[in-house]
């Protein structure tokens, strides 16, 4: 009889455990619900108190097509659009072939030595640095003792640095996830590194680079701290885009010109104060904003498609 | 693992054991299939006291063994025992692995070819490999075929065409994709896959072909068809096959060695290891007393 007893009670007892465990489980699901909806609540209604406010600036005729007049306050962001881009470009003619060599160097020819993990570790370093004390830097050597003075090229190289540890990351990572049977592969067959990870390796990782470097993009787009010492805060008062005199400071591509991005753009006349210019701050953070969400949504959509279109060729 | 003072008796009598049974089907599979036996078929590949290290782990202890012209060997034992390490060997992949260290003579064509001065990119092409898990590229059938022999510099689209068509014929997969050549290799069946990789193999025309458990992955049909495969792939070649399926072995190959814990116990011609095993450990190995 105790021993009927006691098993009964045993079996209460798990009853209890099982009723308490599913009452934290049905709590924790609530609670994380909640945290989640909170986190989008935020994003949501920051999106959309931007584009409220800068909405019907973006809109106004000329915004987007007319340079800036009486120092921010009328006009449009067209110059300022245009270096954006522009600075990005030349960011990634930079700093795309030179993070690619790095993070080929480090996954395929150094695994796990000594000159990986202090490579690894510098480069975790540059990605912690803040982008202001980047930019210091390089307004100290670039636009100083290199004489480039406020210049688009000064600005790129800033971003380069401020990209780099990102984008090897990203290749690294890409080119980790290529399976190990891939390499073997290649050199069972008689082919070297440099054969299998221009040939075999990069391709199948290109789906995940690809998003990585747009995503990277969108973040360099939005940069302002690394920019105000070495591109500079302002835009030639007038571009000439049809000019292919590289030297001349009106001509559009001249990297040796000073460029002002949107970033720094919103910084300086948000600053400078005058009531007027406010619309266009809003403006140009909506614009700005729409410009990085559509460099996520671009990544996603390039890779997806690569990834088909190399699976299923 | 260095447990080389463990020397079992050779000549000790094999006990029987309640998985008597089990081995009976074993010599009946070996049984049922035609004796494939010795032939007298040259010696194209030799290992001689080979000694494999990763770092400080001595892995493999003085192997020597020798592949023939026409015959298929099968390296057999537990995980871990030592034989894909010594299949790595042969075409010097382990030099891929960081602190592996290969010591020893592997004689290739009357010359040693476990030396700095080997020109690996030669050597791959002459002695294939295909692994375990298929593992063709992200490119179309006709490209996973010609990337290699276009990467050693074969050239004109006649040529390639026709390395294309013998190289499929070859591994019995043409008829199924000669109208498919262009889309990827990714739509195939893992099956299919394997024996891509295996055309992808015999494009190169290799002297001796290494495959590392090749069926692991493979359902019972496809597994059937490779090694029917590879019972016409052998005549101009030697094959050496690392596998887990004890049917395998007993019926694919003409001689097969046992590693046991980093040593080569037994080696002979594949009726008598799997009929008449010397050594304890094989027979324990063969009748289930351990994997």
């Amino acid at each position: 009889m105790a021993d009927i007893s006691q098993a009964a009670s045993a079996q209460m007892g798990d009853m209890r455990i099982i009723r308490r465990s599913r009452r934290a489980d049905r709590f924790a699901t609530v609670a994380l619900a909640a945290i989640a909806g909170l986190v989008m609540l935020i994003v949501v209604s920051m999106v959309a108190y931007i584009l409220y406010e800068g909405l019907s600036t973006l809109f106004t005729p000329g915004f987007l097509t007319q340079p800036s007049r009486s120092n921010g306050a009328a006009g449009g962001v067209a110059y300022q659009l245009f270096d954006s881009f522009y600075l990005l470009l030349i960011t990634l003619i930079i700093s795309v072939p030179v993070s690619l060599g790095a993070a080929v160097f480090l996954t395929e020819y150094a695994p796990d030595g000594p000159i990986t993990s202090i490579a690894s570790t510098a480069i975790e370093t540059l990605s912690s640095l803040p982008s202001i004390v980047v930019g210091m830097f390089g307004f100290l050597v670039f636009s100083v003792n290199f004489g480039w003075k406020y210049s688009i090229i000064s600005g790129a190289v800033a971003l380069t640095m401020f990209n780099i540890p990102i984008l090897v990351r990203v290749i690294q990572q890409a080119l980790d996830d290529v399976p190990q049977h891939q390499r073997d592969a290649c050199l069972a067959m008689g082919l070297t590194r440099w054969e299998a990870t221009v040939h075999v390796l990069i391709p199948a990782a290109m789906p995940a680079i690809v998003t990585g470097v747009v995503l990277s993009a969108g973040r360099v787009f939005g940069e302002a701290a690394a920019l105000l010492f070495t591109s500079g805060m302002s835009s030639p008062v007038r571009l000439n885009f049809l000019s292919l005199n590289f030297s001349s400071p009106t001509c559009a591509w001249n990297i040796f010109r000073p460029g002002e991005s949107l970033a720094v753009h919103i910084y300086k006349i948000y600053g400078e104060g005058s009531p007027e210019a406010q619309h266009i701050v809003w403006g140009t953070a909506a614009l700005l904003m729409i410009c990085v969400l559509l460099f996520n949504v671009a990544s996603r959509l390039a890779g997806k498609a690569l990834a088909k279109r190399m699976t299923a060729e | 693992m260095s447990n080389k003072s463990t020397q079992h008796d050779v000549s000790a009598p094999v006990e029987s054991s309640a998985s008597e049974a089990f081995m009976d089907s074993v010599r009946a599979g070996a049984a049922s299939a035609q004796p494939r036996g010795a032939t007298d078929g040259e010696v194209v590949l030799e290992a001689r006291g080979v000694n494999v290290y990763y770092g400080d782990n001595h892995a493999l202890h003085d192997t020597s063994l020798e592949f023939h012209k026409g015959e298929i060997t099968a390296l057999i034992g537990p995980s871990g025992c030592g034989k894909s390490t010594f299949l790595r060997s042969l075409n010097l992949m382990n030099r891929e692995i960081r602190g592996c260290r290969v010591e020893g003579e592997i004689l290739y064509d009357g010359r040693n070819i476990n030396t700095r001065e080997e020109n690996l990119y030669e050597l791959r092409r002459s002695i294939g490999m295909v692994f375990q898990q298929p593992n063709p590229f992200r490119k179309s059938i006709y490209e996973n075929i010609v990337f290699a022999p276009k990467r050693h510099g074969l050239k004109g689209k006649e040529n390639l065409d026709a390395l294309v068509e013998e190289s499929l014929r070859g591994a019995a997969l043409w008829d199924e994709v000669k109208d498919k050549l262009h889309q990827s290799a990714f739509s195939l069946s893992g099956g299919q896959q394997q024996r891509l990789c295996i055309a992808r193999t015999l494009a190169m025309h290799p002297d001796v072909i290494l495959f590392d458990e090749p069926c692991s992955a493979l359902d019972p049909i496809s597994t059937l068809a490779i090694e029917e495969l590879m019972q016409s792939i052998v005549k101009e070649r030697a094959i050496v096959i690392v596998t887990h399926n004890m049917e395998q072995a007993s019926r694919a190959s003409n001689r097969t060695a046992f590693f046991y814990m980093g040593d080569m116990v037994e080696y002979g011609e594949t009726e008598q290891i799997f009929q008449r095993p010397r050594d304890k450990r094989l027979n324990d190995y063969l009748t289930g007393m351990f994997s």
